[in-house]
């Protein structure tokens, strides 16, 4: 099997294309932004940007879902460009309150979940596996 | 002591408070049994009408109190030992049920307790079901459940405000005394102020969140709710500080939050900002606040009424981008695979994960996974997140300058009173500005506690007392103080008592079910 870090080294490579590729599918599209212009906000929210959201997201959407939430997400979003009015030159941004940076624990073994216990939601289970789709098509 | 022992006959005032339970069970005047089969009588009772609970665990209940017997008899009783408490449905319990309000994740069942849940098991507290709540604790009404609605004790068609809608209308029917709920936004103190009680978000990094199913992990705390300032310092000293399974929980040591309840308003620094008597808020509310803040100055405190907070009604657009860009990363993990609602029928492993995710979550929960992707995608990324982290700073900074020299702030909690069923659903907007004096705190990282401060409309108010980083005391000892000058912590809806007269007589008579 193709680990992660050696299919890693080899797109890095450019070496060949990997199976998994096309489940990265670069972001092609544009979301109601006039390409070229310097506006930071985009101008609307069309009903293709919601299918295009949707898809990132993997959240499959009906028809009318897409009309409904293209509405209801743009009045969000437009309430949300009032943050343009304050003035954040030189303000450096905040993460997490206390600008806790890279807490560290002692690198000591200790006992970890059992296989039964890890398995015991699992929708689908074969033996000591989660079962899944095939992933290649 | 058996189930037929006199103990258990004798009835029970159940209008306590926690820790006057305590008190009563030490001194043998009724069983932790006793105590736990009145409470879930009353609670089963009311359920038809508030529909407060995803899950009652009668079961469990009766043998944590059990338990808690023993312990008290050994003479080995901690503060919570036999006190029945009720746990919002996003806390994970081992082996019970955990949904998080969610369709999502019927029937998934913890194989851990989250830290909050062990702690309060340690101390023998007995767990009487999982409140609930709005999917994922987004919302602020408990209508985006996917178990129904729960309803406000005070008036049966309107919401009791969210997310911990459960946690927060138990408590004000007098069916538990405290509870455990979580605040991403306002979503302990919005339904403690529309209900009537008190609710505390403590500061961020006080308590914590391992095992708490994620929301917004810079934001989040889980916190108290009770009738009382005693029992709500009770339940966070039992709760709060560091936990090795938490590297965002602060290591300072917690306080013994009692200690300081009686030390009264006097000398007490009191700020209130403009924008706290500002167009959006209800007259009702307003005049309850204004008398409210009255009477902290008539006990003692010092009121400077010209606080400047200029950047918080821009919180509410830094919490609606931070939020969900945090959101739509922590329930990335929702695929259908490793636990949780799994879509079957699809043609390709692809289609099942969008199907999976597009039939388990609810609205609201896919509204904010959506904006969260969208502020956090390609293009977008600087004008949404970067500048709403960098609002953040500014909000914080105005915090510590008004904290400088004031010990609490003060707001309303919310600017409105409970609203009636349905009123905001198809107005997610609205819905949100529920949440404009809660959120600026959480944006903060500060601790907030609501308290009960009056009635607008016949439905009560919520007064917000904000303090500065770990202050939590300060907090609880206005809190107090002010409920020796007021008596709005001591009113009760009026439909409870009936139910709960019903319910009383039957256990008097030897016990139903």
């Amino acid at each position: 099997m193709t680990s992660i870090v050696s299919a890693d080294r080899r797109r890095r490579e450019g070496r060949t294309r990997l199976w998994c590729d096309s489940l990265f599918r670069p972001y092609s599209g544009r979301i109601g932004f006039p390409l070229g212009t310097n506006a930071r906000h985009p101008l609307e929210l069309t009903t293709d940007d919601v299918r295009h959201i949707a898809q990132l997201a993997r959240v499959a959407l009906t028809d009318e879902d897409v009309e409904r939430f293209r509405a209801e997400l743009w009045s969000i979003l437009e309430h949300c460009q009032a943050l343009n009015e304050v003035d954040t030159a030189d303000v450096p941004p905040t993460a997490q309150s206390f600008n806790l940076v890279n807490v560290e624990r002692d690198d000591e073994p200790a006992p970890a979940d059992s296989t039964d216990d890890v398995l015991a939601n699992a929708p689908r289970r074969e033996a000591d596996y989660f079962r899944v789709r095939a992933v290649l098509d | 002591m058996t189930p037929d022992s006199p103990g258990d006959s004798a009835p029970i005032d159940l209008d306590r408070a926690a820790h006057e339970h305590a008190a009563a069970l030490r001194a043998g005047e009724y069983t932790a049994r006793a105590l736990a089969k009145a409470t879930l009588d009353l609670v089963e009772a009311q359920e038809p009408a508030l529909n407060a609970y995803v899950s009652l665990t009668r079961d469990e209940a009766l043998a944590q109190a059990d338990a808690a017997d023993a312990r008290l008899r050994d003479g080995d009783a901690a503060p919570l030992t036999g006190i029945p408490v009720a746990l919002k449905d996003v806390l994970s319990t081992r082996g019970v049920q955990t949904t998080a309000g969610s369709h999502m994740l019927e029937g998934f069942v913890p194989v851990i307790d989250c830290t909050v849940v062990a702690r309060l098991r340690e101390q023998g507290a007995v767990f009487v079901g999982k409140a609930n709540m709005d999917e994922f604790a987004m919302g602020s009404s408990t209508e985006h459940s996917a178990y129904g609605a729960t309803r406000n004790p005070w008036d049966l068609d309107r919401v009791p405000g969210g997310s911990s809608g459960g946690s927060a209308a138990t408590v004000a029917a007098g069916g538990v005394p405290i509870s455990l709920g979580t605040d991403t936004g306002g979503s302990i103190r919005q339904p403690a102020a529309l209900t009537g009680i008190l609710g505390l978000k403590p500061t961020y990094g006080r308590v914590s969140r391992y095992g708490v199913v994620a929301f917004a992990s810079s934001l989040e705390q889980v916190g108290p709710f009770g009738r009382d300032a005693r029992d709500v310092a009770t339940l966070l000293g039992a709760i709060a500080g560091h936990d090795p399974n938490d590297s965002t929980t602060a290591m300072a040591p917690v306080p013994d939050y009692l200690d300081s309840l009686d030390r009264g308003l006097d000398g007490l620094r009191v700020g209130v900002p403009a924008e706290a008597m500002s167009e959006g808020v209800e007259d009702g509310v307003r005049e309850a606040f204004e008398q409210a803040v009255d009477a902290l100055e008539g006990a003692g405190a010092q009121v400077d009424r010209d606080v400047a907070l200029p950047s918080i009604d821009v919180a509410l657009s830094a919490y609606y981008i931070i939020a969900p860009a945090e959101a739509s990363a922590n329930l990335a993990r929702y695929d259908g695979v490793k636990y949780g609602y799994s879509f079957h029928e699809g043609e390709s492993m692809w289609e099942e994960m969008e199907q999976t995710r597009g039939r388990g979550f609810g609205d609201e929960v896919k509204r904010r996974i959506m904006i969260g992707t969208y502020a956090l995608s390609a293009g977008y990324y600087d004008a949404y997140y970067l500048q709403a982290q960098k609002v953040r700073t500014v909000i914080r900074r105005e915090f510590d300058a008004a904290f400088a020299d004031h010990d609490v702030i003060v707001t309303p909690t919310s600017p409105g009173v409970a609203f009636p069923l349905g009123a905001k659903l198809d107005d997610p907007l609205a819905m949100y500005l529920n949440d404009l004096f809660t959120i600026p705190v959480n944006i903060a990282g500060n601790p907030g506690l609501s308290v009960p401060c009056g009635f607008s409309e016949g439905l009560p108010v919520g007064l917000q007392l904000i303090g500065a980083p770990f202050a939590e005391g300060t907090l609880l000892r206005a809190a107090h103080a002010f409920a020796q000058v007021t008596d709005w912590h001591a009113r009760r809806p009026p439909p409870t008592a009936m139910l709960r007269d019903t319910v009383s007589h039957v256990v008097g008579d030897g016990g139903a079910s």
